[in-house]
């Protein structure tokens, strides 16, 4: 398991298009936003809707299951809340929940909390929450659930 | 052909020192690098009436630079761009000069990417507290995401994937930009590397290692474009500008990963406006510059703007293509891996020096063009360079590029 996360060092102070997304984290809701006029939904939550072009949105919550797209290994930190976090896996996750009437996929980023041993594309991951030490606000974090899925693929190196 | 293929050239190409540090400001570094690119050009500074720049909150503005340099300028505008705003600032120079908005133009980048602003987001002491996490643009940095080698290589571990490339063959990339810098008396790297060395260094965030990434440095460089019709009595052989596209996708460029195929890059979308408007396809091209912000960006650029098939970009690299005396070198100057990093603009100058027949290397007759193309005495110039391909790239998401001939 990579090392503990220095949230500490982090400050969240939501600007007017991320507030609804973070105070839902209080409650341990993950939303995606969704265009109220066409339902398409996406990532990140920046305004208007791509393909209708409205701009009235709402929010979806997602079950907070979804499969490894693609990894990275960090084994540098340059982020001082990282430091201590190294080497850690970062994920881009796709979200099942997230795939849209025309097909499209949604994707999220997703700090894991498995070691690179254990991580390939392909395998399910589920979402999971720390704790800030002085803000009311969740951190999501995302564990791996199976050991193997159809598939499956890792860097050799 | 484009309404305007050949009408403009690039007259004049000029920079610093790579350095690290420089112990200079941005402003006294960009004055040096246009006043250079001016002399190179034959034009007297205060005869430019044209500025452009590009930086990311890290520069001086053209206003100064100019000012510095007793410029009256009838155009000047600074962008906030990425990797690929040479290439874009050149289309720009193309449309004002032909509606009369400045009679020529100088463009310029200038930074202390070693000593000041980082483009990865480190302070040269170590790990940095980030900024509050407020917007959507910055939620990456709560992951500790944030330096370009962690995106692009989320990018670079699908295209892995997806086409089962061996990935040592990035190192292909490395290698053969490291023996071009051996040749570039400009460059910081100049030992050879070989792919046992490849393979013997660090991972920084897989799958690059230390040397998939480019250089730092304190730099900048600088462009004269002029109409062809004031070149005729310059002081260099003017290398005209054949076509050029800035080519972005619909994708937000700090979240191209969240739908489609992530490797698959703008400059797909880029490819046939750049080669429609230029008049030539891949074959007529000698060499190609490609961004190496890492062996990636060089690696899925060949591919993008269909130099090598899909999923075969690993086989061209390897192959020798790329080298100097291959069929089509890229980046003969070391490029950012190993000359220097300049944000983009380097790869664009070098291809201007080529493309003239005078590569600034240790050939006694360089500045007259004669060359003795033996690499063991030193010797950089690529054999045939009639017509050379610039790939910028911003990120995945924004590519712009241009196609020059001599």
């Amino acid at each position: 398991m990579p090392g503990p996360v220095d949230y500490a060092k982090i400050q969240i102070t939501p600007d007017q298009d991320m507030a609804a997304w973070w105070n839902a984290t209080k409650e341990k809701r993950f939303l995606l936003p969704q265009c109220a006029a066409c339902g398409l939904k996406w990532w990140p939550p920046a305004p208007g809707c791509r393909r209708c072009t409205s701009l009235e949105q709402s929010w979806h919550q997602i079950k907070g299951v979804g499969e490894i797209h693609s990894y990275i290994v960090v084994s540098q930190p340059i982020a001082a809340h990282m430091a201590t976090a190294v080497p850690y896996v970062l994920a881009i996750v796709e979200l099942p929940d997230g795939t849209n009437d025309d097909g499209s996929k949604t994707r999220i980023h997703a700090l894991l909390l498995d070691d690179e041993k254990d991580v390939a594309i392909g395998l399910p991951v589920a979402l999971a929450w720390d704790d800030h030490p002085s803000q009311p606000y969740k951190l999501p974090r995302w564990r791996i659930t199976a050991k193997t899925a159809p598939g499956m693929w890792k860097h050799p190196g | 052909m484009g309404p305007l293929t050949d009408k403009f050239c690039i007259a004049g190409v000029g920079e610093t020192k790579h350095m690290r540090p420089s112990n200079r400001t941005t402003h006294s570094m960009g004055v040096e690098a246009v006043k250079r690119a001016c002399e190179d050009a034959g034009i007297r500074p205060q005869d430019i009436d044209g500025i452009t720049s590009y930086n990311i909150g890290d520069s001086t503005a053209g206003t100064s630079i100019g000012s510095s340099l007793g410029m009256r300028l009838n155009y000047a505008v600074d962008i906030q761009g990425g990797g690929s705003s040479t290439e874009a600032l050149i289309a720009h120079a193309v449309g004002l000069l032909t509606g009369g908005y400045c009679k020529n133009m100088v463009i310029f980048r200038s930074m202390n990417g070693r000593s000041g602003r980082r483009p990865g987001g480190q302070a040269l002491s170590g790990p940095t507290p980030v900024t509050p996490i407020s917007t959507y643009d910055n939620f990456n940095q709560l992951y500790g995401f944030l330096s370009p080698g962690q995106r692009f290589g989320m990018s670079c571990m699908r295209y892995l994937k997806d086409t089962g490339m061996d990935p040592n063959k990035l190192g292909h990339i490395a290698i053969a930009h490291r023996k071009h810098a051996s040749l570039n008396p400009k460059a910081v790297m100049r030992t050879p590397i070989t792919m046992d060395d490849y393979l013997a260094s660090r991972w920084v965030s897989k799958p690059f290692r230390i040397l998939d990434m480019c250089l730092e440095t304190d730099v900048s460089a600088a462009i004269v474009i002029v109409p062809r019709e004031q070149a005729y009595d310059l002081r260099q052989p003017p290398v005209y500008i054949m076509g050029g596209t800035a080519r972005t996708m619909a994708d937000n460029p700090l979240w191209n990963y969240s739908r489609d195929v992530i490797h698959y890059v703008a400059g797909n979308y880029g490819r046939q406006r750049l080669f429609g408007m230029s008049g030539v396809t891949q074959h007529d091209i000698d060499l190609t510059s490609s961004y190496d912000a890492f062996t990636f960006t060089t690696l899925i650029q060949l591919e993008a703007y269909g130099f090598a098939k899909p999923g075969e970009a690993g086989e061209y690299v390897a192959s020798g293509m790329i080298d100097i005396d291959g069929r089509r070198p890229n980046n003969p100057s070391g490029g950012h891996l190993s000359e220097g990093y300049t944000h983009g603009i380097s790869m664009v100058i070098e291809n201007v020096r080529q493309l003239r027949h005078r590569a600034d290397d240790t050939c006694p007759g360089w500045q007259q063009g004669r060359h003795t193309y033996d690499r063991a005495k030193g010797c950089r110039q690529v054999k045939k360079a009639e017509i050379a391909a610039c790939l910028g790239w911003g990120t995945e998401t924004m590519s712009s590029s241009c196609i020059l001939r001599r």
